[in-house]
């Protein structure tokens, strides 16, 4: 085979693989702006023509039961918080585990390192008692606070700060510098791109959630984007008008904070990846 | 002179007190975190096991110690024993049919991506990684949309080659398809990304003396990016098993778990029976949660013993 078409076959190959994967995001989109009968319409048309916003008008004419703006909002302060928190709590703990000595430094480490073996599943009911004795329950304090247990971000971090060269601190130790001003001015500034990563990582993983939100919010305007999509179904069940406008709604928000941070996600994929090898 | 005395006790005084402090500052970093573990991850890990003993209704005030008798549900004969093996059952076949898949198209999918006869490579990887972006439930309603009975635009191809309509979320076997390709989908971009970020590590010189040496494309996979790529794919088959069995919202939103449990993973079932409005069983749930629990741990240290253990075997042949 000569190399030209090689390339081109290579190529076609590829273009065709994402209209694939594609393809459906588009199909939402057409079904979004259309009416019941253009929906139905058999054989179906794959041309924008004749669009409508009637049933985005429909998703939002309810905002007792589909409250999709404020579902947006709470969805967005979970992910800020829960991924902001969780930072500050990573890096003080690997920061601990990574820079400093102390008696119980390699048993707390053993302890999160064998953790991570423990099927999550196993904790879920347990955490849903506890959240709900607290009185947590249908407030997004209940989807923030308990997955602060996590310690991927303890392990991402440590690694990187036991990357930086000793000699830095040590220099600064000279100048006087305490242990606080060590970690603002030479430890974290040196790990920015790490900090950036576990944030996004934290963002989506909370952005995404579904089970545990699911349980632990009832009321409609406690709800955060995923589990107000299964609402719209439920509420909509085949009207796939107003639930793909729904979807599109929910999709859109996610596709476009996931672009602004792809660079990041995807580097903190690879970093998961080598992490654990 | 005596005040000057006093100064330099004073001193003394704080450097102790410093010192003493300098010990603790470690512990004190680490108390954010061990409080949030110790509450949400050691404490429910006990937790659970005392709930497994109990009747525990999800209002409080309604616990009752029952000793092993949520354990003979699922051990002994009867329909409750039968949905729970059932439900694992699913979950099984679901990793069976979703993790070779989800690894082979990745590995397929970043070799293209990895070729450098390819253009606008970063474009393709937004598009086969972009429905990573989505949450569960958006991809339940678009993919029930699409593989919908009678509007739904898979069976209008499928009308093409002349396949007749495909009752894709009622009836089996199709169901499986139903989840297995939005699972896919949804996240072989994930698998993707590690993969190619394997083989971005394997060196360049390896494959060229394997073309010096004559060794044809097929070779050079077998022997230079395959070896290359161990780690990761351990490490991605390992965690693919583990997100595999976590199996809900597909099952829960696209098939509702039918026909007749057909498609109800175990995790749907223990959210079920935890959070029947009826009646909650809670205490049940958690003993089916340790059962399962356990399962996935056998499954995760075999897993990782057959693929330590492949290298030795490799290791005395050369």
């Amino acid at each position: 085979m000569d190399k030209r078409r090689e390339r081109k076959i290579i190529n076609l190959v590829a273009l065709i693989l994402a209209i694939m994967f594609l393809f459906p995001i588009y199909w939402t989109l057409l079904t979004a702006f259309r009416t019941e009968a253009q929906i139905l319409k058999w054989p179906p048309s794959f041309l924008p023509v004749n669009m409508t916003l009637d049933n985005f008008r429909e998703v939002f004419a309810h905002p007792q039961d589909t409250p999709v703006i404020k579902w947006f909002a709470n969805s967005l302060f979970a992910a800020v918080s829960y991924a902001t928190l969780s930072v500050i709590v990573s890096v003080l703990a690997a920061f601990a585990l990574a820079r400093m000595k102390f008696k119980f430094r390699d048993m707390y480490f053993k302890i999160i390192l064998a953790s991570m073996t423990i099927p999550g599943m196993i904790l879920f009911l347990p955490n849903y008692t506890t959240v709900d004795k607290l009185g947590w329950t249908d407030s997004l304090i209940a989807i923030i606070i308990p997955g602060l247990a996590s310690t991927f971000g303890i392990f991402l971090l440590r690694q990187f700060f036991i990357g930086i060269p000793k000699e830095l601190e040590e220099a600064a130790v000279i100048d006087g510098a305490n242990i606080f001003q060590r970690m603002f001015h030479i430890i974290l500034p040196l790990s920015r791109e790490a900090l950036i990563i576990l944030w996004v990582m934290n963002f989506m993983a909370n952005w995404n959630d579904y089970l545990w939100p699911l349980v632990v919010l009832y009321s409609p305007e406690k709800r955060t984007m995923p589990v107000g999509m299964s609402t719209l179904q439920g509420k909509y069940i085949t009207n796939y008008g107003p639930l793909m406008a729904g979807a599109l709604l929910i999709a859109i928000p996610s596709i476009i904070i996931f672009l602004l941070v792809e660079r990041y996600y995807v580097k903190g994929i690879n970093v998961t990846g080598a992490l654990k090898e | 002179m005596s005040s000057l005395r006093l100064d330099n006790r004073r001193v003394l005084f704080c450097e102790v007190i410093f010192l003493r402090l300098k010990k603790v500052v470690p512990y004190l970093f680490l108390t954010p975190h061990a409080i949030f573990f110790g509450m949400f991850f050691i404490f429910p890990l006990f937790k659970s096991i005392f709930m497994s003993f109990t009747e525990w209704g999800l209002f409080q005030g309604m616990i009752k110690f029952v000793g092993f008798e949520n354990y003979e549900k699922i051990f002994t004969a009867g329909y409750r024993s039968r949905y729970f093996w059932k439900a694992i059952w699913v979950t099984v076949q679901f990793v069976i049919y979703s993790v070779p898949l989800l690894i082979v198209i990745a590995l397929l999918l970043a070799l293209l991506l990895n070729n450098k006869k390819l253009k606008l490579k970063n474009f393709y990887l937004t598009a086969f990684f972009i429905p990573t972006a989505l949450s569960a439930t958006v991809i339940a309603v678009i993919w029930k949309w699409i593989m919908n009975n009678q509007a739904g635009l898979l069976n209008y191809f499928l009308s093409f080659i002349g396949v007749d309509k495909i009752p894709w979320i009622t009836d089996l076997p199709w169901v499986w398809l139903a989840i297995i390709i939005p699972t896919i989908w949804w996240t072989v971009g994930w698998n993707t990304i590690i993969i190619l970020g394997g083989l971005s590590k394997i060196p360049e010189v390896l494959y060229d003396a394997a073309k010096v040496d004559g060794a044809s494309r097929f070779k050079r996979f077998i022997h230079v990016t395959l070896p290359g790529l161990k780690n990761v794919l351990m490490f991605v088959t390992i965690t693919q098993v583990l997100a595999s069995f976590g199996l809900f919202a597909q099952s829960q939103l696209i098939t509702g778990g039918g026909p007749a449990r057909a498609t109800l993973p175990i995790m749907l079932h223990i959210y079920n029976e935890a959070f029947n409005p009826s009646r909650p069983r809670m205490g049940y749930a958690a003993a089916m949660s340790i059962i399962t629990g356990i399962i996935i741990l056998s499954v995760t240290f075999i897993q990782y013993y057959l693929f330590t253990h492949q290298r030795k075997v490799k290791r005395y042949h050369g």
